[in-house]
């Protein structure tokens, strides 16, 4: 099984810690990191990475529209909502922009691994 | 869910009793999912108090947050500093080495709790079909202070837990606050 290049996308240092923590040491690497939407979708053009985790809740431009502008210019993108946001609308929303998938904090590594891997049998 | 209610709690306007009992009980069950959890906290108790004149912000960090409509509730979580001290040793122990400076994290870590708790409650909050918003939170500094406009309604909750001490105030987001809070947040 190959590495996956992951970008993840939080507003908080220490969520961005942990699942750097947790991607490597599943042995995927983590290419990149932002802090805001904008942040996201500029790196994403840099980076194409296989894989973004990404946040709801950040400033300025916010997951759910970071999702929709990379997935417009990039539609094979696979991204995994990575959200402590539990209602129904606001996720079909995040399906609905291009998410794969998503994951509610608190992150614990097992679900981590679980989605990656599906992203990973959708990915080939 | 609380331990009491005090008598006299009611409110003004469309920010009524139903609403903010229904806010603070999501707050407190999601509160007590949070940081036990993240830390291996354990909540006691979650009590209500009548409206109180300013956000309660005694402790050592204050984190804000703003619920969008149709909830529209201002929320401020203020963390005893024994209380955030396990809550970033928690959240921060398996990551970080013995020895590396935690600093960083002390604000990061709470208002990620915040995140955290509210996020998670907006599955049990009232939404009319609506995506309830949720802002980014934001820590207050020493030099910042919510004080109750003449007609804004404010609710409190203290959630005690086996680390310290936690005040929950909740506030009608239509009712602005007066300065400095809207000038720095």
């Amino acid at each position: 099984m190959s590495a996956l290049r992951v970008l993840v996308v939080d507003d908080s240092l220490i969520t961005v810690t942990k699942i750097t923590t947790i991607l490597t040491d599943l042995g995927h690497a983590v290419v990149g990191t932002a802090g805001t939407g904008e942040g996201a979708v500029e790196s994403y053009r840099h980076l194409t990475p296989d894989l973004v985790t990404m946040d709801i809740t950040m400033p300025d431009m916010d997951g759910v529209e970071a999702t929709r502008m990379i997935i417009n210019e990039f539609p094979d993108a696979t991204i995994i909502m990575v959200t402590s946001h539990g209602q129904e609308r606001l996720l079909f929303n995040s399906l609905e922009a291009g998410a794969k998938g998503y994951l509610l904090k608190p992150i614990k590594r097992d679900k981590l691994a679980r989605i990656i891997e599906k992203a990973r049998t959708r990915l080939g | 869910m609380y331990g009491r209610k005090a008598p006299g709690f009611s409110s003004e306007g469309g920010f009524g009793d139903a609403l903010i009992q229904h806010l603070f009980d999501s707050i407190l069950s999601r509160t007590r999912q949070v940081l036990s959890e993240e830390a291996g906290i354990t909540v006691r108790d979650g009590t209500v108090a009548s409206r109180a004149a300013d956000i309660r912000r005694p402790h050592a960090v204050t984190v804000l947050a703003t619920l969008g409509a149709p909830v529209s509730a201002l929320v401020a979580f203020s963390f005893e500093e024994p209380l955030l001290e396990s809550l970033v040793e928690g959240m921060t122990g398996p990551l970080i080495m013995d020895g590396d400076d935690v600093g960083p994290y002390r604000e990061d870590c709470a208002a990620e709790a915040v995140n955290m708790a509210l996020g998670l409650g907006t599955a049990d909050l009232p939404s009319g079909g609506m995506a309830i918003s949720l802002s980014p939170p934001v820590v207050l500094d020493n030099t910042q202070w919510a004080h109750r406009n003449r007609d804004a309604f404010i609710a409190t909750m203290r959630v005690i837990t086996d680390k310290g001490v936690l005040d929950v105030s909740v506030a009608d987001a239509r009712d602005p606050l007066d300065a400095p809070i809207n000038s720095k947040v």
